[in-house]
């Protein structure tokens, strides 16, 4: 084990070192409290035998400090009392310390203690690794509830919180975000033609060809069956018509077969809204203008975008 | 300090046998002269020690009297000095009387005991 000493007395000192080499022990020694602090913060150790009355930083406060300093790795402290301290003992255990010894040290003690100290160690170093991975598969968790499992984006849940969130930022802090739906042109007929499965992975080639276009701070979701919705941060109407426009475009140069579209290619259509500060209003009925100007581009032919007309921008 | 100060002393009983059996063992096991770093880092640090005990008496700074006592007797009973370890530990808890008579008798049975302590380290 690496174990890490500390003590004022060059003698106890020495013999802690020569006993823990014995030992096969990796031994590092300071003479104070504040010496060990800063070993303990470089090179980690895993058992601290440490005198409980030292100058600069005693060994009661050295061992409160490095309890309250919680990096996941449980630190086995041993207090070292001298002879005829008992009350030592006691108030060393109630700072923390794991054991206590009691000097001179004798080499059958010593070794006592550290097969207790392995056995602790490798017992809380088991509880860490389980509670670490016990996060990850939290983590993975709440990210599977949150990701429509076809495209990969952000589903109706994780956009239900998000929006939640956009409406309070906008109104404390002033936020602007554009929001963009997307709607898959004649999708149903494109079921009929090529049945279901091809459907389902025409929409991930949709999916991947947004996501490809998008920003960083972009975010999108998978709105509903062949509906996608897309929420630009701190963008306008006109420069969300911009970024919505690029990846109409991009889709319908990525030239997916569609017989039953006029174009000859799988396209979209898109109606956008923007939430600002200036019109404070629910994100429900951002997303009922954006619905409208989809409904218009829809009407208007498909394959076109259509910024929402309630906030004074009008179509070309 | 004090040496040469008294003739030849009865090294025995000046230090716990079975103390420094247990050092040479241990020197053995890690194939060092433990003993010998010991005596060295021992009487060193004893003469520092003393004679900051005496500076600390004459201050009348009993914190200081206690703490030095107190390391004085670690070291000493790591090299198995028990007699002093003991004149130490009646310092370190009288430390806070450090002008009174008994706090200097002590402290000079404790010089006269590290003479002897010294002498028979160093005949080891």
């Amino acid at each position: 084990m690496r174990i890490l000493v500390a003590d004022d007395d060059p003698t106890s000192r020495l013999i802690a070192r020569t006993v823990l080499q014995a030992l096969g022990h990796h031994c590092e020694t300071v003479a104070d409290g504040e010496e060990a602090w800063e070993a303990y913060r470089r090179s980690r150790p895993e058992v601290i035998i440490s005198d409980s009355m030292m100058p600069r930083l005693s060994g009661l406060d050295l061992c409160r400090r490095i309890r309250a300093d919680d990096t996941g790795t449980y630190i086995y402290f041993i207090i070292l009392t001298s002879f005829g301290d008992p009350e030592q003992i006691l108030t060393g255990m109630r700072a923390g310390a794991d054991d206590y010894l009691v000097k001179p040290l004798a080499t059958d003690d010593l070794q006592a203690r550290l097969i207790a100290a392995e056995r602790v160690t490798a017992l809380h170093g088991q509880l860490e690794s389980q509670r670490s991975e016990l996060r990850r598969l939290n983590d993975e968790l709440v990210g599977v509830s949150r990701r429509d499992p076809l495209t990969g984006l952000g589903n109706r849940r994780a956009l239900g919180d998000d929006l939640e969130l956009l409406e309070a930022r906008t109104a404390r802090y002033g936020h602007r975000y554009c929001m963009a739906l997307l709607d898959v042109d004649l999708f149903k007929t494109y079921n009929d033609t090529y049945g279901h499965p091809a459907g389902d992975e025409v929409l991930r080639e949709v999916a991947a060809q947004l996501t490809q276009e998008a920003r960083a701070g972009d975010a999108l979701y998978r709105y509903g069956g062949e509906e996608f919705l897309c929420i630009f941060a701190e963008q306008s109407l006109e420069s969300g018509v911009v970024a919505v426009e690029r990846m109409r475009a991009g889709l319908q140069h990525r030239a997916l077969p569609h017989g039953g579209n006029p174009v000859g290619v799988l396209t979209v259509s898109a109606g956008l809204a923007v939430l600002d500060p200036e019109r404070p209003r629910l994100v429900s009925d951002v997303l009922k203008e954006a619905d409208e100007a989809l409904y218009r581009a829809k009407a208007l032919g498909r394959n076109r975008v259509e910024p929402a007309v309630a906030t004074g921008v009008v179509p070309a | 300090m004090i040496d040469g100060e008294a003739g030849p002393l009865p090294v025995d009983d000046a230090l716990d046998a079975t103390v420094i059996a247990q050092l040479r063992d241990l020197g053995d096991m890690a194939g060092e002269d433990l003993i010998g770093q010991l005596v060295e880092l021992f009487v060193a640090s004893a003469a520092i020690e003393t004679a900051d005990l005496r500076r600390a008496l004459e201050a009348g700074d009993a914190t200081a009297v206690a703490r030095i006592a107190h390391s004085l007797r670690g070291s000493s009973a790591n090299v198995g000095a028990r007699g002093l370890a003991q004149l130490c530990a009646t310092l370190e808890r009288n430390g806070c009387q450090p002008t009174s008579g008994s706090a200097w008798a002590v402290l000079a049975a404790a010089e006269v005991e590290l003479t002897r302590v010294c002498a028979s380290l160093r005949a080891l």
